[in-house]
């Protein structure tokens, strides 16, 4: 069965068709790429498939529901089952880094020891009390890479995940890979970066026109 | 008409559904909730404390020479008193703090939740499987309703001491007099009503906040302008209770 699905989405953004009768399948434990430009709809992708926008038209499926008949606590709750970064950052400005993991993963003390271990993988062991208004833009991608692997998801969407990243480029990818393939999670990656998408995915699709190809 | 019902009933979901939320995440025992509570408390309670002990005392002021010089021409000490007491208690503070709220309370929630928007907290908060509405409403409800007798309480106080520091000076009304009046049944009455209208008030502020501030903003000055019209709105809420609330009195 495929963790997501999308049948036939089609849909609009500022006027302008962005998705294009598109067809998905992402199997457990498969990592797919979908590589596309700036504007192209990956973004958007993402929030169809996990229920943060309805498509104009088609079926979006996660965890083999289909999210429109869902109700909205139906929805939450398969969507806690997802490890999800988006572009541009989506950390609680007024928390400190501690606070917004434990708001990811919870407050039980075996995650607590799993959000310690994250931590150090992906170096952010030392901003823990920090406020998440003082850190960098790089530290902030981190952190929110932590939070997604918090939970311990069965699929994990990742939209542009080297953003901001440009000294430790390749840790922070090694690091990245290690919480995917050896544990088995699914994996939709979103990014412009051709050859980081081949070696993370052993599927690449490119969107193109609001089709995959 | 349309407008303001919808805006009122969307106001009201809001709150009722941020406050099951708390609920919600208090019996679960989440451990983010009080210190997210500590910040709305400091923000919404302490904070507004030295203003609005400032205003009361200067309305007290105002009220205090008012009656001075009433009393300067009649000399009927007693009828004035409990006149000014249970008008400034009943009718004056609520809608000094109410006023007060509507400013205080309503921007503030409807900065909140735009900024929230506008940094992608909400859609975080969502795509963590969260309810957005009690992490970003929950707290401040509380905040709000425990501000409410704390404000009204110290308002109070404030406005007959500025009153009576004017009257014993200016009129030469006994402190005993005034601290007589100012403790008895009627008084105590008048403040339980001003209280029950600064909760209704505040309510409302709050209301109007959620209201204005659940809309998408998509930029800086978008959020701004939700929040002047956060003002306007929870400011037409207050007085339009508080004529209601005469009227049906």
């Amino acid at each position: 069965m495929s963790v997501l699905a999308l049948e036939g989405v089609s849909s609009v953004a500022g006027g302008v068709r962005v998705l294009d009768r598109l067809d998905l399948a992402v199997a457990a434990a498969e990592r797919v790429a979908i590589v596309a430009g700036s504007g192209e709809g990956k973004s958007l992708l993402s929030a169809i498939a996990i229920g943060l926008v309805p498509p104009l038209a088609g079926i979006a499926r996660l965890f083999g529901t289909d999210l429109a008949r869902a109700d909205a606590a139906a929805v939450r709750r398969l969507r806690a089952r997802c490890g999800v970064t988006v572009q541009g950052g989506s950390l609680l400005g007024e928390w400190s880094v501690e606070d917004n993991l434990r708001l990811g993963a919870g407050s039980a003390a075996r995650v607590g020891r799993r959000i310690d271990r994250l931590m150090l993988d992906f170096a952010v062991e030392r901003s823990g009390t920090a406020a998440v208004q003082s850190l960098s833009r790089g530290e902030r991608r981190r952190v929110e890479l932590v939070r997604a692997f918090a939970r311990d998801p069965e699929l994990v969407i990742l939209d542009e995940p080297l953003d901001g990243a440009h000294a430790g480029r390749d840790a922070l990818e090694r690091a990245i890979l290690r919480q995917i393939a050896p544990r088995g999670r699914a994996l939709l990656l979103l990014t412009q970066d051709e050859a980081f998408a081949a070696r993370a995915c052993q599927r690449v699709l490119r969107l193109e026109r609001g089709r995959l190809v | 008409m349309m407008a303001v019902l919808r805006g009122a009933g969307s106001g009201a979901w809001l709150v009722a559904r941020a406050a099951r939320g708390t609920w919600t995440r208090w019996n679960t025992g989440d451990a983010l909730l009080a210190p997210a509570l500590a910040r709305d408390l400091a923000r919404f309670l302490w904070t507004p404390v030295p203003t609005v002990v400032a205003l009361s005392l200067l309305t007290g002021v105002i009220a205090g020479l008012s009656a001075a010089r009433v009393l300067a021409l009649y000399h009927a000490e007693l009828l004035v008193l409990r006149a000014l007491v249970d008008a400034l208690l009943r009718q004056v503070l609520p809608l000094v703090v109410g006023i007060f709220a509507a400013s205080g309370v309503a921007v503030a929630v409807a900065n909140r939740l735009g900024a929230m928007s506008l940094q992608r907290e909400i859609d975080a908060l969502e795509t963590m499987g969260h309810d957005p509405v009690p992490f970003a409403l929950g707290t401040p409800v509380i905040a709000v309703a425990a501000a409410v007798p704390v404000h009204m309480v110290l308002a109070s106080v404030a406005a007959l001491l500025g009153a009576g520091l004017l009257l014993a000076a200016g009129a030469n009304v006994p402190w005993r007099m005034i601290v007589g009046i100012a403790t008895a049944q009627p008084a105590v009455a008048a403040l339980a009503t001003g209280m029950a209208k600064v909760a209704l008030f505040s309510l409302l502020a709050l209301m109007a906040g959620a209201a204005t501030g659940a809309r998408r903003v998509a930029t800086p000055a978008e959020l701004s302008a939700a929040g002047a019209r956060a003002f306007t709105r929870g400011l037409l809420c207050v007085f339009g209770a508080a004529a209601m609330w005469t009227a049906l009195a």
